[in-house]
């Protein structure tokens, strides 16, 4: 039945509900709101651990590698990389979660790469990039405290353009600045104020 | 430089087309001061992200409380010592990583930072007598009513002798500060059959700290760090080693 199927209308719709439930997830990752993350994590824990009986891991290391999953997630959303995503975001999720697995495996019997892909490889997406995203450099370390110290309006206007991915434009009109000029100013100054704090 | 600046701004607001993609590909090669500035920006990038993700990691944690306490039934334990338990969690985690800076930390403080009793996990009993008197123990225990647990518990371990018993046990002696009396029985489970066997290493090495055998609770630590994923708390024994060691 699906084999060879045609972008009828039917599809189409379903296609754009896809991505109307994919941007829904986006947005409430980004945002971190309570009440999503609530229902998202219910939603995908028990088919999680479940999927992650065949691992040979205890259940505590099972819950927290799904929690680090959804952490990392969270982090690819913000960073634009789920805009574009061809899976679904259970599959991306899961996938992540299993890198975090066979991280954590790694560790303890010095599990191969390929022999861990060869040995799971059902609906596997894989980016290179998840073996170190969670590993924290120092200095971004020193920035998130650094960040916390800087006055309302900088940490305002860095957010918007850091985290939520607003235009300097956007910006401009969001915060009731004159320009983007100033916009751009601003952004500098806060930059230059956040590298004060780090050498301090 | 504007231009190239131009290229960040539009790395961050997504809009670069692929030409320019291949343009800022190249730069970041050949010009080190494009590079600089564009790995300030991605490090500012991650620590907003790592800001909202100690955030959500103790939401998750939240709901993942809310599960076992739904699992095991009293539901009293009140918020405001979640909320606590979960806010010296993550300024652990914000310290931590900057213990190498400031080593001004006591032992006893250690313990009190990384003490937390374990949850309940145990099996719940068929028998209704043993059952009943596993129910009450439990409910003192997770209501931070550890002498009556103590007592409680000392009475199921009669009529149902479970190891894992005694190991919450040692966790009600360690919350009741009887650290001498809580380290012959996790010395003793950490060789038994015990389903929470693992877990006691980690208790122990944390025992051994409060009572002043640093040597002792070090060789534990390392060892609970070396065997990866063997023992409960890996990762925090590795840490609370580190601090040790910089304590020295």
């Amino acid at each position: 039945m699906e084999a060879g199927a045609q972008i009828t209308p039917c599809h189409f719709s379903l296609v754009f509900l896809l991505n109307m439930e994919l941007m829904r997830v986006i947005d409430g990752l980004k945002k971190g709101d309570e009440q999503f993350l609530k229902t998202f994590y219910y939603e995908h824990r028990e088919a999680f651990l479940q999927y992650a009986q065949k691992f040979p891991l205890d259940e505590h290391d099972k819950v927290e590698v799904y929690q680090d999953a959804i952490l990392a997630l969270q982090a690819h959303a913000i960073k634009g990389n789920l805009d574009q995503l061809k899976s679904t975001i259970k599959t991306y999720l899961f996938s992540i979660a299993k890198f975090k697995i066979y991280d954590k495996l790694k560790k303890s019997k010095a599990v191969k790469l390929e022999a861990f892909k060869a040995e799971y490889q059902d609906q596997f997406v894989y980016e290179e990039a998840w073996l170190d995203d969670s590993v924290i450099s120092l200095r971004q370390k020193l920035m998130q405290s650094a960040f916390l110290k800087l006055g309302n309006k900088c940490q305002e206007l860095l957010t918007l353009y850091y985290y939520r991915g607003l235009s300097i434009k956007e910006i401009c009109e969001s915060m009731s600045y004159n320009n983007s000029n100033v916009v751009k100013a601003k952004k500098s100054q806060c930059l230059k104020k956040i590298k004060e704090l780090i050498k301090s | 430089m504007s231009d190239s600046n131009h290229l960040i701004e539009k790395y961050f607001d997504r809009s670069l087309s692929q030409t320019e993609s291949k343009q800022f590909q190249q730069l970041l090669e050949s010009d080190k001061n494009f590079a600089e500035q564009f790995a300030l920006e991605k490090d500012v990038q991650a620590a907003l992200i790592l800001n909202q993700q100690i955030q959500t990691k103790s939401q998750l944690q939240k709901f993942e409380e809310e599960i076992s306490d739904k699992k095991s039934k009293p539901f009293r334990r009140k918020f405001i010592i979640r909320t606590a338990a979960a806010s010296v969690l993550l300024m652990l985690f914000i310290w931590s990583t900057f213990l190498i800076d400031r080593p001004q930390t006591s032992h006893e403080d250690l313990f009190a930072s990384y003490y937390e009793p374990y949850r309940n996990v145990i099996a719940p009993v068929e028998r209704s007598d043993a059952a009943n008197m596993q129910n009450k123990a439990f409910e003192f225990y997770e209501n931070g009513m550890y002498e009556e647990a103590l007592q409680a518990l000392n009475e199921l371990y009669v009529v149902e002798a479970n190891p894992d018993v005694l190991f919450y046990k040692a966790m009600t002696l360690l919350s009741l500060e009887k650290y001498q009396e809580a380290i012959p029985i996790l010395e003793e489970l950490i060789s038994s059959d015990a389903e929470l066997k693992n877990h006691a290493p980690w208790y122990l090495a944390l025992a051994y700290l409060e009572s002043g055998a640093i040597a002792k609770s070090k060789n534990l630590l390392e060892l609970i760090g070396e065997q990866q994923a063997r023992y409960y708390n890996e990762k925090k024994a590795t840490e609370l080693l580190a601090i040790l060691k910089s304590l020295e």
